[in-house]
């Protein structure tokens, strides 16, 4: 019992970097994909706005395992044939960027209009303000729920494995398949995911607080 | 077409067992939910471990966990049993948390005439409190069942016949996975959108 | 003479260094009617929430017809300045949902008590409206039919009228002066002097948590009033005249 809850702490770590690494990449695509859609939604017509906006309820609604099976099952009949690691990321990028899109839409629409007509007032064009004022104002307060999502997405990770990207819950899973231990080797893959989220969390809000600080400074 | 034909009536019927699972899971979100929302504001540990635990596991594990380690100290579920409690569990450390959020909105006056009038914490709780921030709540809480309608996709793991269990026997029985996920999507999204609908029509500023 | 309905014996209430109340004694008779006035911050509202049971009292005791009391069991009752109405009922709930879950009364008998005593604070018609659709002033009568319907042998106002618009003040003086006419034991903070005159049988001037003076109206508004009373009071008369004269 204790060489298998070994042998799932090795696998763990191994499988660790390749977590991390799709999770970093997913969150950063996400992100910056998550804003285009956010700003879009927000400054664009609505005739551009309304698609997207089917889009993003169309990712929320669906579950995220179903979306893997879609695009690495489906995807090779449509000419998108990518290997478990593209997809998983790809797959992650999306599901993060409908969430992420949501906040910033909401953020943008929380600057109050008054700021904006005071720059206009004063001449400052439009893309100016919205670079100098609407940004940072709305930066702060989109953060906390932002850093959220982020570590939300830590544990959809877990779900690639079923698309056999070799991350950690897969390569944990091997070590049950292999000995049979699963009551052990899920065990061990219950405690490296709670002390990842919660090491995470608490990161994040260390480094929400530095990233409030210097916005204010 | 033959393809909606042949695929119809399983999904029609895994539809319904998702509905039924989902709605059975948030049940018992909301009646574990109460409880640890009060004992988290009173500061309990152990209610705050179970929020952290299942809230900084991901559902898939919980669920193997419950597949797997649950028999190993002896404790047999049916795994339909099994999966539908990790559900309810996962669901009510949310819940909690929402919950929660709303009882911070009712003023502290009210409970206070609630006190000195005499009525029990437990009165206090189910007239006042939760009635109270019931309209606060419903949105969340609508949210909340929602992610719980998704999560219950990840059952499929431990080999309960829901959607997208079907969705995945119909992509191995007629090799063809983009339709059968779509539609399994599809259904998802249309069980949500009804969701919305619901919370929507509900939301007095609308109404008004 | 008979024996005090509320006694208070040297209450005292700390908050971490600070003295919110030091060693206040007080005795009320039955059907009396206390005014208590005071600057902000002397400890008005801290003296009712610790004879509610509210607050947590650091020593001393409040006891009514010789027994200790406790929130709720029903000796004691109180008015909030912010009415502290449950929003999701209706008027006639909110008298009656005490009436039936404390007093185990049928929900037919409770309704019937809920609109005698709505009636008794002139809102007979209006016990079907929610508290969004009650004026102010409605609302804090409501507030004061819930605690009545209940029969607390001692009544509590906390600034009842503060969180009012000045024009809605005047309906729910009346209440609490019809209350002290009928021979209800009162204990009333309020900024409103020329009420607290004309309604108290005494008034308690608190200043720093400590009773400065406890005398009839006649005696602490006229010409015995302590020199920190007079003080305050005349700081007080020179703002109603500014507000008249401007």
């Amino acid at each position: 019992m204790i060489a298998a809850l070994l042998e799932s702490f090795a696998a763990a770590a191994r499988g660790l970097p390749l977590t991390l690494a799709i999770w970093g990449a997913g969150v950063a695509t996400g992100l910056a994909l998550g804003f285009v859609i956010g700003a879009v939604r927000f400054f664009a017509p609505a005739a551009l706005s309304w698609p997207l906006a089917a889009v993003v309820e169309a990712v929320r609604g669906v579950p995220f395992l179903v979306q893997c099976f879609l695009l690495y099952f489906g995807g090779p009949f449509i000419g998108i044939d990518l290997t478990p690691i593209v997809a998983g990321w790809v797959a992650l990028s999306v599901y993060g960027a409908a969430y992420f899109s949501e906040v910033f839409r909401a953020g943008f629409m929380a600057v109050p209009p008054g700021h904006l007509e005071a720059a206009r007032m004063l001449g400052i064009p439009r893309n100016q303000a919205v670079l100098r004022i609407m940004l940072p104002m709305m930066a702060l307060a989109v953060l906390p729920s932002l850093a959220n999502l982020a570590v939300i997405l830590i544990k959809e990770t877990a779900i690639l494995s079923i698309i056999t990207v070799p991350e950690l819950t897969f390569r944990v899973q091997g070590v049950g398949s292999a000995t049979f231990a699963f009551a052990e080797t899920t065990l061990v893959l219950a405690l490296v995911y709670w002390a990842l989220v919660e090491a995470t969390a608490v990161a994040s809000r260390h480094a929400e607080r530095r990233i409030a600080r210097a916005l204010a400074a | 077409m033959d393809f909606i034909i042949e695929a119809l009536p399983s999904m029609l019927w895994a539809t319904v067992a998702t509905i039924w699972i989902s709605a059975a899971a948030v049940l018992i979100g909301f009646v574990i939910g109460v409880p640890l929302a009060v004992a988290c504001d009173g500061g309990r540990g152990w209610a705050l471990v179970y929020v952290s635990f299942f809230r900084g596991v991901p559902l898939l594990i919980q669920l193997l966990l419950a597949y797997y380690a649950l028999p190993f100290i002896g404790i047999d579920l049916p795994p339909l049993v099994a999966a539908i409690g990790t559900l309810g569990l996962c669901c009510a450390a949310y819940m909690a948390e929402i919950i929660r959020g709303g009882f911070a909105l009712v003023p502290k006056g009210g409970l206070e005439a609630a006190r000195l009038l005499g009525l029990t914490p437990l009165q206090t709780l189910l007239r006042i409190r939760l009635p109270i921030s019931a309209q606060a709540m419903r949105p969340a809480l609508i949210s909340e069942a929602i992610l719980i309608v998704k999560a219950s996709s990840l059952i499929s793991v431990v080999g309960i016949l829901e959607l997208t269990r079907s969705a995945q026997a119909l992509a191995s029985s007629t090799f063809e996975p983009l339709p059968a996920y779509a539609l399994c999507g599809a259904i998802y999204l249309l069980i949500n959108l009804a969701l919305m609908l619901v919370a929507r029509g509900r939301d007095p500023g609308r109404a008004a | 003479m008979s024996a005090p309905i509320l006694s208070v014996r040297a209450l005292e209430r700390r908050v971490g260094d600070v003295e919110i109340l030091r060693r206040i004694d007080l005795d009320v008779m039955p059907g009396e009617a206390i005014g208590v006035i005071g600057p902000s911050g002397s400890g008005k509202s801290s003296l009712l929430r610790c004879i509610a049971g509210l607050d947590e009292v650091s020593g001393g005791a409040v006891m009514v017809e010789g027994r200790q009391t406790r929130p709720g069991d029903g000796a004691v009752g109180m008015v909030f300045q912010q009415f502290n109405l449950w929003p999701h009922l209706t008027a006639r709930e909110n008298v009656a949902l005490a009436l039936k879950l404390v007093r185990r009364m049928p929900a037919a008998d409770a309704a019937a008590k809920a609109d005698a005593a709505l009636a008794r604070v002139g809102l007979g018609a209006l016990g079907g409206r929610k508290p969004a659709a009650l004026s102010g002033g409605q609302q804090q009568r409501v507030a004061i039919a819930r605690t009545l319907a209940m029969e607390p042998r001692v009544l509590l106002f906390d600034e009842p009228t503060a969180a009012l618009d000045p024009e809605l003040t005047t309906e729910v003086l009346d209440v609490i002066r019809d209350l002290a006419a009928a021979g209800t034991t009162m204990l009333v903070v309020s900024h409103e002097m020329g009420f607290i005159a004309r309604l108290s049988t005494r008034v308690v001037f608190l200043d720093h948590g400590v009773v400065v003076q406890a005398a009839p109206p006649a005696a602490l508004f006229g010409a015995q009033a302590e020199p920190r009373v007079r003080s305050f009071l005349q700081t007080y008369l020179d703002r109603v005249a500014w507000a008249r004269d401007a």
